[in-house]
């Protein structure tokens, strides 16, 4: 178990205070609240998104931004409505789904590779050829296939997940010390018990790790998803923050930074006994 | 070794276009060529491109410096 220093936690908060202290600084400094609003405008719009989701107009001596942001017109979708929290659980729960699918299909696919020399020379240029292709470019083709529906919000996560969970998997399983391999064999272990009892056991630590960089992985495929095609969630709430309306009127400002907070599992998982990616 | 790998790896990716080149002659003749999209649909949709219509497409796309733009 990897013992942390109890001094840490107390520097990562002091920095995140320190950067929320700057921000202010700034954000009083420029006196540009449609371009940086100061912590009690956002404090007060993530009080009111997380009520009925609709903080209400500001008014008075609020300087204004492009005129452009001002007009809303009768064809843009209203939020109301739109809460964080709603949007947050639909987020969390297309991210849950994908690592649920996309993790033992990426760790299946990382054994198989990693288990046979002669799969993993025939599999290996096709995974690479597979893994370069953005998990956002599937969502065209994924529409045609499938139409307008959940699958393609669902599948590019689920493809983020499994294509990124590969390299853990392999890695950790081809680096178990040979040592482990060769005293298991020569006590007569083979396929499914050097599998069950040696190899996987081994890489482990690896496999969790990649699980660590897959949860965010998931968490950056599902909001730019939703960014693009999705009437829900995160994703939704930062675009329809920043251009359906008025930024006095709907702001995108607290989801951006609970976007951030979400991600902050990674961070966090520096506490836990596995070693990261 | 190297050499046994490069010819695995040559093996396989020709697999893999002969493979989806089949697929994709076999589905010119039976996939749908109009594809719905909520209330509106779209015209003449090759849902798998054939590798003629591939190579095309891509013919297309360099000639009229679409693709190296693109990449730049």
């Amino acid at each position: 178990m990897k013992r942390l220093d109890p001094q840490r936690p107390l520097l990562w908060l002091a920095s995140l205070a320190a950067l929320a202290g700057i921000y202010t600084l700034v954000a009083s400094r420029a006196a540009r609240p449609d371009v940086l609003p100061g912590a009690q405008d956002i404090a007060e719009t993530f009080t009111a998104l997380l009520g009925s989701g609709q903080p209400q107009p500001r008014t008075g001596s609020t300087p204004c931004g492009p005129p452009w942001t001002l007009q809303r017109t009768s064809r843009d979708p209203d939020p109301a409505g739109v809460s964080l929290q709603a949007s947050l659980a639909i987020s969390t729960a297309r991210v849950l789904f994908g690592l649920l699918v996309g993790l033992p299909l990426g760790t299946l696919i990382g054994l198989l590779l990693a288990w046979n020399r002669r799969t993993d020379d025939y599999l290996h240029p096709i995974y690479v050829l597979l893994r370069s292709v953005p998990p956002l470019a599937l969502i065209t083709y994924i529409m045609l296939w499938l139409g307008h529906s959940e699958a393609h919000r669902l599948i590019p996560i689920v493809y983020a997940v499994a294509t990124t969970a590969v390299i853990p998997t392999y890695h950790g399983v081809r680096d178990v010390a040979a040592k482990y391999v060769m005293a298991a064999r020569s006590l007569g272990a083979r396929g499914r018990l050097m599998l069950t009892k040696v190899l996987l056991p081994a890489a482990s630590p690896a496999v969790l790790g990649g699980l660590r960089y897959s949860l965010a992985i998931a968490w950056m495929t599902a909001v730019g998803a939703e960014m693009l095609m999705a009437e829900n969630g995160m994703g939704n709430l930062l675009v329809g923050g920043g251009m359906w309306a008025s930024r006095l009127q709907t702001r995108s400002d607290p989801a951006v930074i609970l976007v951030g907070i979400v991600a902050l599992p990674r961070w966090v998982g520096r506490w836990t006994p596995w070693p990261g990616p | 070794m190297p050499a046994t790998r490069v010819r695995r790896a040559v093996i396989a990716l020709v697999t893999l276009v002969a493979v989806y080149g089949i697929a994709a002659e076999i589905g010119r003749e039976r996939l749908p060529n109009r594809v719905w999209l909520g209330a509106h649909y779209v015209e003449n949709v090759q849902l798998l491109p054939t590798l003629r219509s591939l190579a095309e497409e891509g013919a297309f796309l360099i000639e009229s410096a679409i693709l190296p733009a693109a990449s730049r």
